[in-house]
């Protein structure tokens, strides 16, 4: 396993130094405050509408609960940016080093299979956890407004950078069969609104096959819990088998193209 | 410019035998084998699409070949694996360098690679960049990198782990004619230290550095040997080269018995390369005539096909006129 942090170590360099990653990781938090600060004016509005009618009725002030209403509107939306900037993040990987001809080098290096591939996906994992650390202060600023549930902004964090590690192995994998970015990216997205909205196509509620099949392959049914403050076992090794899948099938790409040329 | 041979042993290092290669319906390479001595620059010389860079693919262990195989010191290459790696230097082609990495960021991370860490790669670090002419550019990153600097870049990375088996696909193309001189000497430099394996299509290349040359067409060995074994058994009739001053210019040359043709080397008009009949006393003849005609003979020697009227033929099947 030896150079695998060489490899994570450049990951980091060069994703700190390009302004393509500084244009997307600055996109991606500029949306996700955006996010927020629309949610946080919805919330308002609708607060203020219930508190007019209640007033109407004659009753004593209420208001929206702030996390099932406000906090999980939130998640869910930072839920649905992660999906759409992981397939970015992870396009270039080794579709880049494979177009650049640097995959060369590497693969001519004493370098094996797997020390590249981690080391590719553990820079990346990293660099979106840095991006999702900086979305961070967006859900503590609801603190002072209400009884922010921070167990639960915790567990959606988790969540959400389970996902990002297994969606971001998914892309790798792809980027290992071609050279172009834009097909890794392509089909990045593809496979994960795929994965996300596999329930959709099940009856709801019902069991068996395909319909208990489709909802227990769902992303998005896996993440939920995370974002309503739940870690469940089944959960936690979806992720990890998705993870382990994509990093696998990303080894067998570049072992394929050693093999094959 | 031509070097005299370096010391390389005759066992051959590396044995390559009957390699063949498809992409598609494309063939690269047909039954392609060759030696590579220890300590030797051999020269892949061919024009594109001859299987150069898919030889030096199959070579550096970057893909497999389709029939065939390599041996590496008597063992097959696919066996040794990252063993042979880390024995080997590889430049390719497009010389790939991350653009947002500075060059001293390159060499740390190449050590990383081979295994160097600490005083271990400061030292060889600092012996490349020597070396290889980058000092003062360790913080400037790729991108900022003339074309010159960024091929010296590529060469030091090659270099860092030392190693015995030194890959240049086309080391100097794109450059201008000094840095194509720097690079040369620099590579002119490994031999007996390095065996090198050097892949290009530019004619004075080879003469300038290589001690062999594997001429290589459509996946084939064509043609194999040094300059010299390659000019006498592709060059033709035999060449006699000369020197002499004639007080009324330069004579008829194919007027001299057992001259079939002529062809002057330089501009100053003394020197002229002559193609003659297999007689062996074609020089004393030459030169009794040349001083029959009040000529003053300088210089008289066996001369040499060009490699260029080598490649031709080998390639055309036709030499240069």
């Amino acid at each position: 396993m030896r150079g695998w942090a060489g490899i994570l170590r450049r990951e980091l360099t060069v994703s700190f130094r390009s302004p393509l990653a500084g244009a997307l990781g600055g996109a991606f938090v500029l949306l996700a405050g955006a996010v927020a600060w629309l949610d946080l004016q919805e919330y308002m509005r609708a607060s203020v509408q219930l508190a007019a009618r209640l007033r109407m009725m004659g009753l004593p002030p209420q208001f929206l609960d702030l996390n099932d209403t406000l906090l999980a509107q939130n998640l869910g939306g930072l839920a649905f940016l992660c999906l759409i900037f992981l397939p970015l993040l992870g396009m270039g990987l080794l579709a880049d080093e494979r177009r650049g001809g640097t995959l060369e080098l590497l693969m001519t290096s004493p370098l094996g299979e797997w020390p590249l591939v981690l080391g590719k996906w553990c820079g990346a994992l990293l660099l979106y956890a840095f991006l999702l650390a900086l979305t961070l202060p967006a859900q503590l600023l609801l603190a002072p407004h209400g009884d922010l549930a921070l167990p639960v902004v915790a567990t959606a964090y988790l969540g959400l950078l389970l996902m990002g590690a297994a969606f971001l192995a998914l892309t790798l994998a792809l980027g290992a069969f071609t050279r172009s970015p834009v097909i890794a990216a392509a089909g990045g997205f593809a496979l994960m609104f795929l994965l996300w909205a596999l329930d959709g196509f099940a009856r709801p509620g019902a069991t068996g096959f395909p319909h208990g099949l489709l909802t227990s392959l769902s992303a998005l049914g896996h993440l939920a819990p995370f974002l309503r403050g739940l870690v469940d076992t089944a959960d936690l090794i979806y992720f990890a088998v998705l993870s382990v899948l994509g990093l696998d099938l990303a080894r067998r790409g570049l072992a394929s193209l050693r093999a094959g040329g | 410019m031509t070097c005299p041979p370096r010391r390389a042993n005759s066992i051959p290092v590396i044995q390559v035998h009957e390699l063949g290669k498809r992409y598609g319906e494309t063939v690269a390479l047909q039954g392609l084998g060759f030696g590579i001595r220890r300590g030797e620059i051999l020269g892949l010389l061919g024009p594109n699409g001859a299987g150069k860079t898919t030889t030096l693919r199959i070579l550096t262990g970057f893909m497999a070949p389709d029939t065939g195989r390599v041996e590496f010191e008597g063992r097959p290459l696919a066996a040794l694996g990252r063993d042979l790696r880390r024995r080997t230097g590889y430049l390719p082609e497009a010389n790939p360098l991350t653009a947002d990495l500075t060059v001293r960021g390159h060499l740390d991370f190449t050590g990383s690679l081979y295994g160097l860490a600490g005083a271990r790669l400061r030292e060889a670090r600092e012996g490349v960049v020597e070396r290889c002419g980058l000092r003062g550019l360790e913080g400037r990153p790729a991108r900022a990198l003339s074309k010159g600097q960024r091929q010296r870049l590529g060469l030091a990375q090659a270099l860092l782990h030392g190693p015995e088996l030194l890959f240049l696909d086309e080391p100097t193309a794109g450059l201008d004619p000094l840095l194509v001189a720097e690079l040369r000497a620099l590579i002119r430099g490994f031999g007996g230290e390095r065996t090198v394996v050097l892949s290009t299509h530019v004619l004075t290349e080879v003469e300038a550095v290589c001690d062999r040359v594997l001429i290589l067409d459509r996946g084939r060995a064509v043609a194999e040997g040094s300059l010299e074994e390659l000019g006498r058994s592709l060059g033709g009739a035999p060449r006699l080269e000369l020197r002499a001053v004639f007080a009324d210019g330069p004579p008829d040359w194919t007027a001299a018995p057992g001259v079939r043709e002529a062809a002057p080397l330089g501009d100053a008009g003394d020197r002229w390369l002559l193609a003659v009949d297999g007689d062996p006393e074609a020089p004393a003849v030459l030169a009794a005539w040349i001083q029959e005609r009040g000529g003053r003979l300088y210089e008289l020697r066996p001369g040499r096909a060009g490699l260029e009227e080598i490649f031709l033929s080998v390639i055309h099947g036709e030499a240069a006129p």
